[in-house]
């Protein structure tokens, strides 16, 4: 308000919000009622989706244009703060508007660096157990199973009836949502803080909890993977399987939607063993350093605290209130959802953030699952992993390594460019001269020649230097803000590359890409170029023209309408079905989401190869076919000793184009599959996107461009040596 | 002989209508989408699938307006087309020039560097061209969105090639009347080349328009969005609303493929010039 009121007129101010999808879809409704309350605030929401928002809120950081007040995932607090990026919300807490205990103390946790508040929590998130309580009664349980025996125990008879009853896709629990930490917490373990040569858990506690997970899953308890396409909830209300692993928007999901069931399902807090925990999660409210209008978002940061705004918020979005006041309110005090919610949060932990442990769990979940088909020695396992996790904290803590300074910058960014000239100038006097007419003046050449030269030199050949100067730095998000602080890391970024298994699962989907994309789509195109080609006028241009239309259409459109024809209910899925193959669940499937990715992109691209290959018919001495006929030659003569011959040189071009069209894969697993299931559609340059934008290791990103760049490299001179010997 | 006429009818027909089975293959995604985005009511999970709606209404089309700026979005892109078209006609004509009709030390071997250049995608550099172009203080602005790419190695290369084509002739006699380099360029050689240039305008509009990964890096506050980015942020915040995601889809494809059908010699002109030389 003292702002509002400064120049003696209300001026309107615009606040600036942004949230994540369905929390930015609710959040006009408070936004209303807290405009309503302050006269002369405009709020201005903005969404932004959970896959994409780390990348939108870098790089808005980075460009100085961030929002007022924002929305932050508690896992991403971190590495904003490490940026630099945060603005201490401390004196919010200090003045009393906001209490500490107030919260959960482990999600005001992911808040705190030096002591200080950096934002405040705004929902938190945890994971119960839903079940349908069919199986309970018929077995005469009173309430759900407490500890890890019983629940066990349940797994075997409900397994066993389902069985009895020729139940052969039914199973008995799903772990949507679920993080194989809880069963580590809950087998008594923690995790320690990463110090060399300390181990980072009990391996004793570890190999508990991964024993008792396979024991499960050795039962039958988790059933067979299967694409019915329908999501997990419906297949719950279906009565698929009887008990789940899931978060609040369950039970939203449960009361709004899913009518099967009414009341024959219930809640519980997770069984027990030494304890009974599950990880808490959630977000935050932040504002950055260079938010615009600081006091009215801090205002609107406390608005969204208050109990009874967060009971209300509970009600709209079905977020868990991060204010512990708010499940004391009479609006939720007999909410019977959160009771079973309060009851597992009083015991629910914060799963370790550091960058190490994610690069751990990677390379842990890699090797889980196979682990979990076999009947491999548990201990053995966890030794293996302990070793993993040692190796990730060597790394982090390799010593020696200085830091690039300013110095560093320049010159590996200006030697390539030195090197580039001097090769040009070295070439000066020794060109021929063609159509000379006379040597022009230098400043005329100049004038011709900059504006063109500048931009390429800034903005292409530049960045590739800049490229190439980061892959051996650890440039990231710790030290953007000042790439001097940056460390010179020698080929630690091209070794891990080599170690990473998610790089070269890109580059072998990017390989089979190639090898089935590019023949394909020559393939179809030459048959079409043939067959059109028969054709003379309007039959030509219709056939030509709808053919290539895919190509033309913008590709977000059409990667749209895919990402529409690939779902459950699509027109492509009831054809499918009347051919008796049944609905597929496209891309949800690790073995056919690639295929459904070649599908689309050959689909979009034969047109442009199609035209290119009519172009080159054209070409083709029209005399040679004559000669071919008069000799009495077939068809298929005519095809193999004129056609193809004549075709050679532009088939070539037009491999060539699709292949370094498709090296670019990029759009297509962005849009239709985010680069999953299980990396299954990841592609090399989805990879570098997601390290560079997604957790904004740039230095690490960079090391795959000059990879690639090298490939070009390479490709196009083998290309060019290939192109001579063919003409 | 009527024998043999009536095979050859009847092979015609049997290829006719395998292309226009193809053609139909082909187009379906677009009659689906359009049709989709045409349905009076979204589709939900409960009713099941269907091939085509019974009526139709722009009611997509309108809840489409009602969730997002659509005209400005619209309005961007324009921006963003026309602007990255006459720019790189512009600069690319002008190198391009330099380069066929000039004569001066090191030519050759800058302009095989630039048709090395022209191997490196761009999607490749992007982290590096953020990082300049934030440091040019650009993000955010239509200037960091259409400068970067517009001077491309294809486009001087496929004006060089068509100026270095047109007769000598021509050239000398305007320079024996005293014409300055300028006085070619503008008067003798863009005249000239307008074929070509016609091309390079229309592939360079299609090429823009169809633009996503470089406009959702640089255009970071959503009234700068241009319409690819502004469809896949829809996506991902109305997952599951076809009806009025598919509208989008007809609003982002319709502009391009007007310019396509206007211009669609010049364009096959331009993709199919460069490789069927080779």
């Amino acid at each position: 308000m003292l702002l509002i009121g400064h120049a003696g007129h209300a001026e309107e101010v615009t606040l600036r919000v942004w949230g994540m999808g369905g929390e930015a879809e609710k959040l006009p409704k408070m936004a209303r009622r807290f405009e309503y309350e302050n006269p002369g605030v405009k709020v201005r929401i903005q969404a932004l989706s959970w896959g994409g928002s780390y990348e939108k809120l870098v790089t808005a950081f980075l460009g100085g244009t961030p929002p007022d007040v924002c929305q932050m995932g508690t896992t991403m607090m971190r590495d904003f703060h490490a940026m630099g990026a945060l603005e201490s919300l401390q004196p919010m807490f200090d003045s009393g508007d906001l209490r500490a205990e107030d919260f959960f103390s482990e999600s005001l946790k992911t808040c705190t660096y030096d002591g200080q508040y950096y934002g405040m929590p705004w929902y938190v998130d945890t994971r119960v157990v839903y079940f349908r309580r069919e199986y309970l009664d018929r077995f005469g349980w009173q309430q759900f199973p407490q500890t890890w025996e019983e629940f066990f125990k349940l797994g075997q008879q409900v397994t066993a009836a389902k069985r009895a009853a020729g139940d052969e896709i039914g199973y008995f629990c799903s772990l949507q949502g679920f993080t194989f930490e809880m069963f580590y917490w809950q087998a008594g373990g923690d995790f320690m803080p990463l110090q060399n040569g300390a181990p980072p858990f009990d391996a004793a506690k570890m190999a508990e909890a991964i024993g008792y997970e396979r024991s499960l899953r050795q039962a039958g308890f988790l059933g067979k993977p299967h694409d019915s396409g329908i999501d997990y909830i419906t297949e719950f209300d279906l009565g698929r399987y009887e008990v789940a692993i899931s978060g609040p928007w369950m039970a939203a999901d449960l009361k709004k939607n899913q009518h099967r069931l009414k009341n024959a399902w219930g809640m519980a807090p997770m069984p027990e063993n030494k304890t009974r925990t599950s990880f808490i999660g959630g977000s935050n409210l932040v504002q950055f350093k260079e938010s615009r209008h600081k006091e009215i978002g801090r205002k609107f940061i406390l608005f969204l605290s208050r109990p009874e705004i967060q009971a209300e918020w509970y009600e709209i979005s079905n977020d868990l209130p991060a204010n512990r006041r708010a499940m004391e309110t009479p609006q939720l005090i007999d909410d019977p959802v959160m009771q079973v919610f309060r009851e597992q949060l009083a015991d629910t932990r914060l799963p370790p953030a550091d960058r190490e442990w994610s690069i751990f769990w990677d390379r842990f979940y890699r090797q889980y699952d196979a682990f979990m088909e076999s009947d491999d020695d548990v201990k053995t396992f966890v030794r293996q992993m302990n070793a993993v996790m040692a190796e990730v904290i060597a790394e982090r803590d390799a010593v020696g390594r200085p830091q690039a300074g300013g110095l560093y910058w320049v010159a590996l960014t200006l030697f390539p460019i030195i090197l580039l000239s001097a090769y040009i100038f070295l070439g000066i006097g020794r060109q021929q001269s063609i159509k000379a007419l006379t040597s022009t003046p230098l400043r005329t050449v100049a004038l011709f020649l900059v504006p063109a030269m500048a931009v390429m030199l800034i903005f292409r050949l530049l960045p590739l230097c800049v490229a190439f100067a980061a892959s051996f730095t650890d440039l990231g998000a710790a030290n953007i803000t000042d790439p001097t602080r940056a460390l010179f890391t020698g080929s630690a970024n091209y070794l891990r590359l080599y170690q990473d298994e998610i790089f070269w699962r890109s580059v072998k989907n990017t390989l089979i890409y190639l090898l089935v994309g590019v023949p394909a789509n020559l393939l179809i195109a030459l048959t079409l170029a043939l067959a059109i080609n028969r054709f003379r006028g309007w039959k030509r241009t219709l056939l030509a023209t709808g053919l290539f239309l895919p190509s033309v259409i913008t590709m977000v459109a059409s990667a749209v309408t895919w990402r529409w024809l690939y779902c459950q209910q699509s027109p492509l899925n009831l054809a499918i079905n009347w051919l008796g193959i049944g609905p597929l669940n496209w891309l949800g499937d690790p073995d056919l989401a690639l295929p459904s990715l070649i599908i689309f992109s050959v689909w979009r691209s034969y047109g442009l190869s199609m035209l290119i290959i009519m172009a080159g018919l054209e070409l083709i001495n029209r005399e040679l076919y004559e000669s071919v006929r008069i000799d009495g030659g077939s068809r298929w003569h005519e095809f193999r000793h004129v056609t193809l011959p004549g075709l050679r040189g532009t088939l070539f071009a037009v491999a060539v184009g699709i292949i370094v069209a498709n090296i670019q894969f990029f759009i297509e697993p962005y849009v239709l599959t985010g680069g999953g299931p299980k990396d299954a559609t990841m592609s090399l340059l989805l990879f570098s996107y997601n390290r560079a934008f997604g957790s904004f290791q740039l230095g690490y990103a960079s090391s795959v461009i000059t990879v690639l760049f090298v490939f070009f490299f390479i490709f196009n001179l083998w290309q060019r040596h290939l192109r001579q010997k063919l003409s | 002989m009527t024998v043999h006429t009536r095979n050859r009818l009847f092979k015609e027909v049997l290829f006719f209508s395998f292309l226009v089975c193809t053609l139909a293959i082909t187009m379906l995604p677009f009659i689906f989408m359009s049709a989709e985005a045409l349905a009076p009511s979204p589709l939900t999970a409960v009713e099941g699938s269907r091939y085509l709606p019974q009526n139709w209404s722009l009611e997509s089309f309108r809840q489409l307006m009602s969730v997002g700026d659509i005209s400005r979005f619209v309005m961007n892109s324009m921006i963003h087309a026309f602007g990255y078209t006459f720019l790189s006609l512009l600069l690319n004509s002008l190198a391009a020039f330099a380069f066929a009709r000039m004569v001066f030390p090191g030519r050759d071997r800058l302009f095989t560097m630039l048709i090395l250049a022209m191997m490196v995608p761009g999607q490749v550099i992007m982290i590096p061209v953020f990082i300049i172009v934030k440091s040019l203080g650009l993000l955010n602005s239509f200037a960091g969105l259409i400068l970067p790419g517009c001077a491309h190695a294809f486009g001087i290369f496929a004006v060089r090639q068509f100026m270095r084509d047109l007769p000598d002739e021509i050239f000398d006699a305007a320079r024996t009347d005293g014409c300055s380099d300028i006085d070619l360029f503008i008067h003798i050689a863009l005249p000239l080349c307008r074929p070509i240039l016609a091309s390079l305008a229309v592939t360079s509009f299609i090429y823009t328009w169809d633009q996503f990964l470089y406009p959702l890096v640089i255009m970071q506050d959503e009234p700068m969005f241009t319409l690819p980015v502004a469809l896949v942020s829809l996506t991902s915040q109305h997952f599951g609303s076809w009806g009025m995601l598919l509208a989008g889809g007809v609003v982002t494809a319709l502009p391009s493929l007007i310019v396509f059908m206007l211009a669609q010699r010049a364009y096959v002109a331009g993709i199919t010039g460069g490789s069927s030389k080779g």
